[in-house]
């Protein structure tokens, strides 16, 4: 369903940090490079030979340009390289593969380990919205995603999508977007009348054919590759209708270099668009050039490939903007990008002329008291606590924001509490013999560097930016996912539980019974001891595809993956607790006369315990560790999937909550296998406090 | 059944025969000879006491009587019959009490009975030999609260409640020190005299030996034989401070060739 909401689209247009590029190339008098586009946007791209303007910088620059080899669109990047366009501007460029994963690659620009990228518009403008520095100086090109399904199976356009399931390769995917755009398009709710599912790509085309899913997304030239080598219908792509001529790769310009090398930023512009013409013109050749990177298709098909993309499209300034302007009203019909984004902020902090760098000179934190003078030097820890959170609420409440925070209130409002609480707790109990718990009385401490740490983080992030954003989520950022985030992220921690836990439990079981019977059976021990030694310590990654072909549905597979990774240490521990056993007790039983049962039951498990417990907590982290890698395939809702997900948006407070929710979840988990180990093995002495 | 371990009849144990045995280790590949034609006979409610060098095959003995090995030549008989495995007639009380930390006092005293699934019938009986040996009060203990002596009582329960026909003693009081020593060479002798087993006890304290048993059999360095066979003809209780003893402990000292250092 397309619902519109009333939030100005060039609000959001500058928010997602398209440059303007009239300060950038424009005043150069670049005017070729618009090739002809109509202001109407679904007219063919009519391609003249425009010629594509040289600036020269006065002094070499070094550049790192990042790109994504497995991609074809992005061909332009080793032509300009080859065909010498950086060299001929007077750049040396290093180009920076960042295989699959273009949202680090936006990570890699905004934290300056790279100066420009290729990506496609439709990953980049939800992390672009949440605060990365960077800009989009160009469009690259139009077209190179597919949605594909398996042949006879009746899906032959769009609309037969309804009720179906869909893979991707991840949730944040353009491919994912823009299908989801063209279906909102057609009357479908993307998020209800079709299921999405993840698995890694190069699985797609196996989960096909297993009937989990009825069509994937991808991109070329794995989605082209697939279509011929398995004759699969191509339901839609992004080369018809009203799309044919829509931006798909995009050059994404390090915000800071903009400011402060304006020259460097407009070669490197310049030189990928010459280098799009290139393409454009001469498919073969640019399709030769690329080979190397794509060994699993010939180059006549990367050429074909290169023909079916419109090369010749790559407008830049009103047209560029005008584009991204339209992706960013469907993502937020398709609830991608935050309704409650305010845009006027946005605009103020994204323009190209005020980057990150030009406000932290702009506030000024050095008329601010120093921390350490806010520890009050009271005799009293708790009177101390009530102080410093105090501070911590008027710090949150009083100073301004440097961005739109819907949280900072609340924030203020719970430090404010706490304060009080403390100070009444404190002064209570001196005035009325109320008694404190002994156990926040140990917290005091705690409570005080709690307080400190919040205020200087709230100073770094939200108040003064020292820290980059979004690298460094503010607390209220993160407050604010666990307010408005909480069904989406409980139904995560829900899903995550349960898949744990049956992973778990399999795991845990399997494991114990094996390493008892290895730890017993010499025979067993013969055959167990190898394959335990070579299999056991291998990453849980590596049995992804395997546990994907063997088990009938994803999740099966996913909780094999738990409990593989619970049930290795768990067998190593049991068998070697079982196999470390004082042959005394056995001697003993055996002279009262206890069966091989009694032996095993009775002695060598209960002595065996102590060891047991201890592969119980090293598979619960274990467990822990791989949740994510499980919830790679075909999960739909999971912390793993949660983290996945934040990651790929570059929505990092939604990721550092759900990255404290794991550790709360980890660390209560472990608690509650000590409570029950204590409780087993209370006639152990020494035992390890958690 | 025995209902009452203090109440038992004065020929409960069996006898014993230790028939030409020879025994041999093979320690990594070679083969050590550990007993050379060992032949004894213990008579039912007989203590006898084994001394010998350190390392001279008294455990391995004691082992092959309980069942836990085969002897390489000859065989071991209780009244009359082979022994060819472990069996609740004859138990074992170790040098290490080898109480399972894992079980309480109680639960540590019923082994015997739980693994042969007596203990629903029988479980009175864990009470009485809790009280036997003065432990009530600690049943719901774990092993690793109790002192060194009270472990070794509590093993002296565990062996007793199987009403064992011979009880197998491999220095069990070696590792206490001298006044708890003491204090459980008393009870033991004093349980022997009410229950009536037969007794096997492994030592290397010669006081002990005295003090305890009706005979001692001396063994040679290894390969252990018989050297001496000393009958110890002085009533129960005894007095440690008896005039027969000194000249028997001299004896036996002299055997052991340590005559020279008294």
């Amino acid at each position: 369903m397309m619902t519109r909401l009333p939030v100005s689209r060039r609000g959001l247009l500058r928010a997602a940090g398209v440059a303007a590029p009239l300060g950038l190339i424009g005043s150069r008098g670049f005017a070729g490079n618009r090739l002809a586009m109509p202001s109407g946007l679904a007219a063919p791209p009519i391609c003249k030979a425009a010629t594509v303007p040289v600036t020269v910088v006065s002094d070499q620059r070094r550049l790192k340009l990042t790109w994504n080899a497995t991609a074809v669109c992005t061909v332009g990047v080793p032509v300009a390289q080859t065909k010498g366009y950086f060299t001929k501007r007077n750049l040396d460029v290093e180009l920076i593969n960042f295989g699959g994963s273009t949202d680090q690659l936006l990570e890699a620009i905004a934290s300056g380990k790279a100066d420009a990228g290729v990506g496609m518009a439709l990953r980049w403008l939800k992390p672009l919205e949440q605060g990365f520095d960077v800009r989009i100086t160009t469009a690259l090109h139009g077209g190179c995603m597919r949605l594909l399904a398996a042949p006879g199976s009746g899906i032959t356009k769009l609309d037969d999508l309804k009720g179906k399931t869909i893979g991707v390769a991840d949730l944040g995917s353009p491919d994912k977007n823009f299908f989801a755009i063209r279906l909102a398009k057609l009357g479908l709710d993307p998020l209800t009348d079709v299921e999405w599912k993840v698995f890694p790509a190069d699985l797609l085309p196996v989960t096909l054919k297993k009937g989990e899913i009825q069509a994937f997304t991808a991109g070329d030239p794995l989605a082209r590759v697939l279509r011929e080598r398995d004759n699969l219908t191509e339901v839609a792509n992004n080369l018809d209708g009203e799309y044919a001529h829509r931006t798909c790769c995009v050059l994404g310009v390090r915000g800071s270099l903009i400011c402060d090398d304006r020259p460097a930023a407009a070669a490197v512009t310049e030189a990928i668009l010459e280098a799009q013409d290139f393409v454009f013109h001469n498919p073969d050749e640019a399709a030769a050039l690329f080979a190397p990177y794509a060994p699993s298709a010939k180059p006549e098909q990367l050429a074909a490939m290169l023909r079916s993309h419109t090369h010749g499209l790559h407008p830049i300034g009103a047209d560029l903007r005008q584009e991204i302007a339209l992706y960013v009203d469907e993502l937020k019909a398709i609830s991608v990008i935050k309704q409650s984004t305010n845009s006027e902020n946005f605009q103020r902090r994204c323009t190209p002329m005020s980057s990150a760098s030009s406000l932290r000179v702009e506030g000024s934190y050095a008329d601010f008291p120093p921390i350490e003078e806010t520890r009050a030097g009271f005799w009293f820890v708790g009177l101390a606590a009530a102080v410093t959170w105090g501070l911590a609420a008027i710090v949150t409440q009083a100073l301004p924001d440097i961005d739109d925070f819907e949280r900072t209130d609340l924030l203020a409002r719970i430090a404010g509490g706490i304060a009080i609480l403390l100070l009444i707790g404190t002064v209570a109990e001196k005035l009325f013999r109320v008694t404190i718990p002994v156990k926040l009385r140990e917290a005091g401490a705690w409570l005080v560097l709690i307080s400190i740490v919040l205020t200087a983080w709230e100073l770094v992030t939200a108040k003064y930016t020292v820290l980059p954003r979004p690298f460094f989520a503010s607390p209220q950022a993160l407050l604010e996912v666990f307010t408005d985030d909480y069904p989406r992220l409980g139904d995560s921690v829900w899903h995550s539980v349960l898949l744990l836990a049956g992973g778990y439990a399999i795991g845990a079981a399997a494991g114990f019974v094996f390493g008892v019977a290895v730890g017993w059976w010499r025979s067993v021990g013969y055959w167990a001891h190898p394959v335990l030694r070579l299999i056991g310590p291998l990453p849980a990654t590596a049995w992804l595809p395997l546990a994907f072909f063997a088990f009938p549905s994803s999740h099966s597979a996913s909780t094999f993956l738990i409990a593989l990774a619970t049930g290795f240490p768990v067998t190593v521990l049991t068998w070697s607790g079982v196999a470390g056993v004082n042959k005394a007790y056995y001697d003993v039983a055996r002279t009262m006369g206890a069966s091989q049962r009694f032996l095993v039951l009775k002695v060598a498990i209960p002595a065996a315990m102590p060891s047991v417990f201890v592969g119980l907590f090293m598979g619960l982290g274990a467990s822990f560790s791989v949740l994510v890698v499980a919830e790679m395939m075909g999960v739909k809702s999971g912390l793993g999937w949660y983290l996945q997900w934040a990651q790929g948006w570059a929505a990092y407070a939604n990721m550092y909550a759900a990255l404290l929710v794991m550790a709360l979840m980890c660390t209560g988990l472990i608690t509650l296998l000590f409570r029950l180990r204590d409780r087993l093995l209370a006639w152990q002495k020494g035992l390890v406090q958690w | 059944m025995v209902g009452n371990l203090a109440e038992a009849p004065a020929l409960l144990g069996a006898a014993l025969d230790v028939l030409e045995v020879s025994h041999r280790f093979d320690l990594d590949g070679t083969l050590l000879p550990v007993l050379s034609r060992v032949s004894l006979r213990v008579e039912p409610g007989e203590m006898v006491s084994v001394l010998g060098p350190s390392g001279c095959g008294k455990s391995t003995l004691l082992r092959l009587v309980a069942g836990l090995e085969t002897p390489t030549v000859g065989s071991v008989r209780a009244d009359g019959q082979t022994i060819t495995r472990p069996d609740p007639s004859r138990v074992v009380m170790f040098q290490d009490p080898t109480l399972y930390p894992w079980r309480t006092v109680r639960a540590n005293v019923s082994l015997g009975l739980e693994a042969r699934g007596l203990l629903r019938r029988q479980g009175h009986r864990v009470e009485q030999a809790l009280q036997l040996v003065g432990l009530t009060q600690f049943a719901t203990a774990y092993p690793h609260q109790l002192s060194g002596g009270m472990a070794q009582r509590v093993s002296l329960a565990r062996a007793l409640v199987n009403d064992p026909k011979v009880l197998l003693l491999d220095e069990p009081l070696g590792k206490l020190d001298s006044m708890t020593r003491v204090a459980m060479q008393k009870e033991l002798v004093s349980l022997w005299q009410r229950t009536g087993f037969t007794a096997l006890l492994v030592t290397h304290d010669v006081d002990e030996a005295l003090f305890l048993s009706n005979r001692v059999v001396v063994l040679t360095d290894r390969p252990a034989s018989i050297k001496a066979d000393i009958t110890v003809d002085l009533p129960f209780p005894r007095h440690r401070g008896d005039p027969g003893l000194p000249d028997l402990r001299l004896q036996i000292l002299a055997l052991l060739g340590l005559d020279a250092d008294w």
